[in-house]
């Protein structure tokens, strides 16, 4: 095999066409991409993981990839039907097998990834110009993917092992074979032959494949830190003068959020707080919350006595609080019974059940969910 | 050995470190190597390493405040949009303090499709759907005020250290500001002018999340509009 046959559109034959990506290009989608691959033009936008509607369609233990791909009627020469085609939806279903494997789908039990591409213009290897626009789109939503996928097909034009074939070669050449391989994993993902193909071509074609696939990758790489890098070129200022980050981490930040609009609303409440003996257990309250604020981390004893100390107050204010739509004669001739009993009820031990965990099942959490994503690593 | 800077921003895929280190959010362990799975922004404490991402759905967490509407209401329950894949539930005997009595009482009464809601999450794990309450203090029916949405993983960063960002659009545009760990932002300002400077101001912290001095530039903003 010589490296100096020119194919038809000047390209050598490991060469590649043309590849431009654009992600967060739809307003309304999780995260969007765009693709040009020489003449192919694809859009993708990803939605979810949202509920999955069939709900028998769910799987109980993962979230469920969408891939649903169909071309333009006007992507064509000639006529195409606008509904989809035999083609249409086999290439929605081995895309959406594909990327199965990629995405860390056991972190979203029950739900679905909704993954759709529009083909605007077709010219040879629209799926694989789809998958990288899957790829990119996919990870512009934040979903957790073990690598970035990139697709290529490798054929034979003229006895000679090309990368990328475009349409005019993929009509009239002996062999197409599209693959999607993950570079960092070392894993294909998609594979696909067409045609007859000797053993040495096809070992040549495959690892032309893999070597254009590092490439385009790299596209992509680019293209999801460049949307970041701008904004932080034109915005951000120098790391040097503020050296501590001006937010906390995030096991950190739960307590925080609402103690804000508390302090207002808590004011309130405990003006309205008369019985003699809670006066006590109401200062002592506020004072909790003070020192909470105050203190640089809050501990998990100290919120887990908030909370109890907490449980009699809101009991004494039963009456006032706002939450309560119901008729108010109700409640109120049940509230000297409700005043000793309802904290006391099984329903409300949830309250302390869930102070104690939050600080230390924090870490917890995000352990099983790393477990979980090992888990699938290994399969 | 870590082989990317602190604060850069990684990709899926992209080789962090090699070695023996803690895997945190957005890190995948592969023998001695440790890859990123999301996009977002690098960043090690001490033995562990961590992506925090810059894009993502709400996932639900025990013990965190959101901010849902009602969907659907039931004989004795509520369904719940808190927004991400499940849909949170709402039991009358959590939604009110006194018993419930579904003969007598009319749940529409409490909570109707398309009421606000403050609630918090008191139990969810990967089998079942969220459960809420509203029981505790502080929750309940939202009214008047606006509320806006955005992505939950701006959340802590709208948030700021100790609250510190929050409070401070809060003293600059004089609003009332509740921050539901789901990505959605209560805000109620008595003029409308200064509901627009509050929710600008929010849009400005989540497009520029992953920059630094963000504290100082959004004061900077806050000033200028302010005067104008």
């Amino acid at each position: 095999m010589s490296d100096s046959y020119v194919r038809p559109d000047g390209r050598g034959t490991k060469q590649l066409r043309d590849l431009k990506v654009e992600v967060g290009i739809l307003d309304r989608a999780e995260g969007s991409a765009r693709v040009d691959l020489g003449n192919n033009i694809a859009v993708a936008s990803v939605y979810g993981p949202r509920e999955m509607h069939p709900k028998h369609a769910a799987r109980s233990d993962r979230a469920v990839m969408r891939v649903n791909y169909r071309m333009a009627t006007f992507s064509v020469d000639g006529y195409k039907r606008s509904y989809p085609s035999r083609r249409e939806k086999e290439i929605s279903k081995v895309l959406s097998e594909a990327y199965e494997s990629v995405v860390l789908t056991k972190n979203w039990p029950r739900s679905v990834i909704d993954v759709h591409i529009e083909i605007f213009q077709s010219d040879g290897g629209t799926r694989t110009a789809a998958s990288i626009a899957i790829t990119a789109a996919l990870a512009d939503a934040g979903i957790p993917m073990r690598d970035l996928t990139g697709g290529i097909a490798s054929g034979l034009y003229e006895d000679h092992v090309v990368l990328d074939l475009n349409g005019q070669e993929d009509m009239k050449g002996t062999g197409d074979m599209p693959i999607l391989y993950s570079p960092s994993v070392d894993e294909i993902s998609l594979f696909q032959l067409d045609g007859q193909f000797t053993f040495e071509q096809f070992k040549e074609a495959f690892n032309t494949s893999k070597t254009g696939i590092r490439d385009v990758v790299e596209v992509i790489q680019n293209a999801l830190k460049e949307k970041y890098l701008l904004i932080r070129e034109q915005y951000g200022v120098d790391d040097e003068d503020d050296e501590d980050q001006d937010y906390d981490d995030e096991d950190d930040y739960d307590e925080d959020e609402e103690d804000e609009e508390e302090e207002e609303e808590e004011d309130e409440e405990e003006e309205e707080l008369t019985p003699v003996p809670s006066e006590p257990i109401g200062e002592a309250h506020s004072t909790t919350v003070a020192t909470d604020e105050e203190e640089e981390e809050v501990t998990p004893v100290t919120s887990s006595n908030f909370v109890v100390k907490q449980t009699p107050t809101t009991d004494s204010g039963l009456d006032e609080t706002p939450a309560e739509e119901k008729p108010s004669e109700e409640t109120e001739d049940e509230s000297k019974e409700i005043k000793n009993t309802w904290f006391n009820k099984p329903g409300a031990e949830l309250r302390p059940m869930k102070s104690n965990s939050t600080s230390e099942e924090d870490d917890d959490d995000s352990e099983n969910v790393m477990r979980d994503i090992e888990y699938s690593q290994e399969e | 050995m870590t082989l990317v800077e602190e604060d850069s921003i990684v990709v899926p895929g992209e080789l962090l470190a090699t070695g023996t280190f803690q895997t945190g959010n957005g890190v995948i362990q592969d023998g001695e190597k440790y890859y990123a799975n999301m996009v977002g922004v690098f960043f090690s404490k001490g033995n562990k390493l961590r992506v925090r991402p810059l894009k993502g759905r709400y996932y639900p967490k025990v013990g965190d405040k959101v901010l849902g509407t009602i969907e659907d209401v039931n004989l004795t329950s509520w369904v719940v949009n808190i927004r991400g894949p499940y849909r949170g539930f709402l039991l009358a005997s959590n939604a009110i303090k006194g018993r419930f009595d579904p003969i007598k009482d009319d749940a529409r009464r409490i909570y109707d499709v398309g009421d606000v809601i403050k609630a918090e999450i008191i139990s969810f794990d990967r089998t079942r759907d969220p459960m809420l309450s509203t029981k505790f203090p502080r929750l309940g029916k939202v009214e008047d005020g606006r509320i806006i949405e955005i992505s939950p993983n701006h959340i802590p960063r709208v948030i700021g250290r100790k609250g510190s960002m929050v409070k401070m659009i809060k003293r600059a545009t004089n609003s009332k500001i509740t921050v539901a760990q789901n990505g959605r932002i209560w805000i109620q300002c008595e003029k409308k002018k200064d509901q627009d400077l509050a929710i600008a101001a929010i849009n400005m912290i989540t497009r520029e999340a992953h920059t630094n001095g963000l504290t100082d530039r959004v004061q900077e903003f806050l000033d200028k509009n302010k005067q104008a």
